[in-house]
């Protein structure tokens, strides 16, 4: 498991193993890979719209297994930059390198990516001259933790018309649409590093994967404060914007919304993840005591556990994914999703479809309403309960869910048969 | 057809003001008005520009498809 950490708290040798990984990865053309499809992707379905999280979270994913394997090392996580700290550390020589001569262009002439030493590429792939930066330039100052604090708050994920002047949105808001005078948050980081960081092939800038690891943690930290929020728009949305969409593209193919919801099933977690121990090296950590999501301690059969008890017909998740584990759609199956390990499994869904398509749809709509209310008020600190108790999992997974999915899908047998 | 013209750093800007259409060294370049009557471009997708002509500059400053270091 990759933990991500704060770039100012890297180590001396975990900076020079991920500027050395960075080179590696540069040298063998997968990065400017990266740059040319960030770059020839169509904007509106990456950007200004749902998608612009999981389909970033997704492409920055595809650059941290190139950097794990040019390292050698499979649990090598992409830092992140975090806007509203001092930063210096991840701006010096031994890292990435500073600001740009201002007195020349702006070309940076310090640190691993200066000029001689990297390249930046245009929208085309040809070589176009050193890499730039201009560092508050564009805008004077970057986003402060009240604004973290703000866009954190803002719910729900994304509302209509799904676009860049979507409000309330957290994904708009953070994105940078609104909420600041000027580029928020997001638009922000950009526009301030400036240079190479403006147009569309600012992955040229390495910083870039460091700045959009940081978008991505905020993402996963809404999820975790916000469990009854999920993806939105489920359907209705524009094409590669809904909830199972196939998105654009990244370099390694085409993956949904869905499948970019839950970092620990991804692989990797945050260094302030409650039980991430960043100093945890993953599976086959020998140090005492609980070493966080890749503990494999007596018992403890992993994030992945199937251990007994948990095998019932239609029990497709890959197990329970603690407390990162924060439901999909509208609202989250909080005790169906803890109950089979994912918000992905096949009786969730049935359930979820069940409740959107059918239920509050119905004539008795309103009275399913109070019921489902009265369910996300009682159900979080059942789920919880759930994750941390297996016992209990299993005795309303058994007792309660598998006889209400009978309910569900004899119900739908009746009313496709009176339809008939 | 209304054109508007300027030489920025060495690269020709035409702008179609009827149609709202722009090239750059007879290079199409994408262009959209948002609904606050801003423009956009996927050349910069971080920022909107309150006039195409704004937007034109950023592109030929910004865009590495525009070398404006060594003066080509």
């Amino acid at each position: 498991m990759a933990i991500r950490k704060n770039a100012t708290t890297l180590t001396s040798a975990e900076k020079t193993e991920f500027v050395n990984a960075v080179k590696a990865v540069k040298a063998s053309g997968k990065y400017d890979q990266q740059v040319l499809r960030h770059a020839q992707a169509q904007m509106s379905a990456i950007h200004r719209c749902p998608a612009f999280l999981p389909w970033h979270r997704s492409f920055i994913l595809d650059y941290e297994k190139d950097l794990q394997q040019a390292s050698g090392n499979p649990n090598l996580g992409l830092p992140y930059w975090n806007w509203a700290e001092d930063a210096s550390a991840m701006w010096a020589d031994d890292f990435l390198g500073g600001n740009g001569d201002q007195s020349d262009s702006g070309i940076v002439k310090t640190g691993p990516f200066r000029q001689g030493e990297w390249t930046i590429v245009n929208s085309s792939g040809n070589s176009a001259g050193p890499l730039i930066r201009e560092f508050g330039e564009g805008t004077p100052s970057l986003p402060t933790p009240t604004d973290i604090d703000n866009v954190l708050n803002t719910r729900p994920y994304d509302a209509s018309p799904w676009n860049l002047t979507s409000q309330p949105s957290f994904r708009n808001r953070v994105e940078g649409w609104y909420g600041a005078s000027g580029p928020g948050m997001h638009n922000r980081g950009h526009v301030w590093v400036g240079g190479s960081m403006t147009p569309m092939t600012s992955p040229n800038d390495p910083v870039f994967f460091l700045h959009h690891c940081f978008v991505d943690k905020l993402w996963h930290d809404w999820q975790v404060q916000n469990p009854g929020e999920g993806y939105l728009p489920i359907s209705g949305g524009s094409p590669r914007q809904n909830l199972n969409d196939q998105m654009e593209p990244t370099v390694s193919g085409s993956t949904t919304p869905a499948t970019m919801l839950d970092i620990q099933a991804l692989g990797y977690s945050y260094d302030t993840d409650a039980g991430t121990d960043p100093g945890d090296t993953g599976p086959g950590d020998t140090g005492p005591g609980d070493t966080g999501p890749g503990d494999t301690g007596p018992g403890d059969t992993g994030p992945g556990d199937t251990g007994p008890g948990d095998t019932g017909p239609g029990d497709t998740g890959p197990g329970d994914t603690g407390p990162g584990d924060t439901g999909t759609g509208g609202r989250g199956c909080f005790i169906a999703t803890a109950a089979y390990g994912s918000e992905m499994a096949s009786p969730v869904q049935t359930l979820r479809d069940f409740r959107d398509n059918i239920a509050l749809n119905s004539r008795f709509r309103e009275l399913f309403k109070r019921v489902f209310d009265f369910y996300y008020r009682l159900s979080p600190p059942v789920a919880n309960a759930m994750r941390q108790n297996k016992a209990l999992k299993n005795i309303i997974k058994y007792a309660l869910i598998w006889p209400l999915l009978g309910i569900v899908k004899v119900g739908s047998l009746a009313k496709e048969h009176l339809k008939k | 057809m209304a054109q508007q013209e300027e030489t920025h750093k060495g690269f020709k800007i035409v702008i179609d003001t009827d149609k709202n259409e722009l090239t750059i060294d007879s290079k199409k370049i994408d262009i959209i008005k948002e609904d606050d009557g801003k423009y956009s471009t996927s050349y910069m997708p971080y920022t909107n520009y309150g006039s195409i002509l704004d937007l034109a500059r950023h592109v030929i400053d910004k865009a590495p498809d525009f070398d404006t270091l060594s003066g080509s």
